[in-house]
C-alpha cells in the first residue's frame, strides 16, 4: 500500500530523515504525554465532573 | 497509596506498540499493488480501500476493544503512523517534505472515529471503522491528487469508496469477535484452575 506510487521521489536520503524525524517525534510524544499524565488528568476531570 | 505514574501502563503500551509494528510492516511489506493490478483496480491507494480494514482498523480497534482505557484506539492509530513513517514515506512521496503528515492525520481521523463510535456500543464500534476506514482513504485521495497530481479514476470511485467501508466495518467486526473469544477463553481457563 505504501509502495510509491508512480511519481518521481524528489528529496532523496535528507527527505526521508525529514519523515523519519516525523515518525519519531510522535513517538516520542506519546511516551512524554504518557508520563506526564495530560490525558489522566482529562479523564479524571471529565468523571469528577 | 501511591499513584500510579503511567496513564497506559507497559503491558498496554508494548500491546498497543506490537500490533501496530505488526499493522505497519502489513502496510508496508505486503505486495498489495501487485494484488490490485492483477485484478485490474487502478489506484492510487486501491490497496488501502480493499484491505485497510484488515491492514489498520482491525489492530486499532482490538487494541480499544481490549485495553479499554480512553484513547487507547487514537495512540494505536498514531503509533501505526510513526512506525509507517519510520520505515518509509507515505506512499513513497517526498516531495513536499512533510508530505507525510497527511498519512499521520488520515490514520488519526481513523483512530478518533474507531475511539469514539467503539466507546458507545459495539454496532457504532463496527459502522465507526467503516468510516475509519472511508476517512483514511479520503485523506490519502485528496493529500495524493493535490500534491502529486494522481487522482483516482471517477469510473472507480464508488466501488472503491464501498469498499473501504465495508472492510473497515469487517476489521472492526473481526477485532470485536477476536476481543470476545479472548475473553471467554481467558474466562474458561480461569474456571479450570
Amino acid at each position: 500500500m505504501c509502495a510509491p506510487i508512480s511519481v518521481a521521489a524528489v528529496g532523496g536520503a535528507g527527505g526521508f530523515v525529514a519523515v523519519q524525524a516525523i515518525g519519531a517525534a510522535i513517538l516520542g510524544s506519546i511516551l512524554a504525554l504518557n508520563f506526564f499524565q495530560p490525558l489522566k488528568r482529562l479523564s479524571l476531570r471529565k468523571v469528577e465532573e | 497509596m501511591k499513584e500510579k505514574k503511567l496513564y497506559f501502563d507497559a503491558y498496554e503500551l508494548l500491546m498497543m506498540a506490537l500490533f501496530a509494528f505488526v499493522s505497519s510492516l502489513l502496510n508496508t511489506y505486503l505486495p498489495i499493488k501487485s494484488f490490485t493490478a492483477y485484478l485490474g483496480i487502478p489506484g492510487p491507494a486501491a490497496g488501502m480501500a480493499l484491505l485497510g480494514g484488515f491492514i489498520f482498523v482491525f489492530w486499532v480497534a482490538m487494541a480499544h476493544t481490549i485495553i479499554k482505557k480512553k484513547y487507547a484506539a487514537v495512540v494505536t492509530s498514531l503509533l501505526i503512523a510513526s512506525f509507517c513513517l519510520l520505515i518509509a514515506p507515505w506512499y513513497g512521496i517526498l516531495s513536499p517534505p512533510w508530505f507525510s503528515i497527511y498519512g499521520v492525520i488520515a490514520l488519526l481521523s481513523m483512530g478518533m472515529l474507531v475511539e469514539l463510535t467503539g466507546a458507545t456500543s459495539k454496532l457504532k464500534g463496527v459502522i465507526g471503522g467503516g468510516m475509519g476506514n472511508l476517512s483514511c482513504l479520503g485523506i490519502t485521495w485528496m493529500a495524493i491528487g493535490v500534491y502529486a497530481g494522481v487522482w483516482v479514476p471517477s469510473k472507480y470511485a464508488p466501488i472503491l469508496v464501498l469498499a473501504a467501508f465495508v472492510s473497515g466495518s469487517i476489521g472492526a467486526l473481526i477485532a470485536y469477535r477476536t476481543e470476545d473469544l479472548f475473553v471467554r477463553v481467558y474466562h474458561l481457563s480461569f474456571i479450570n484452575y
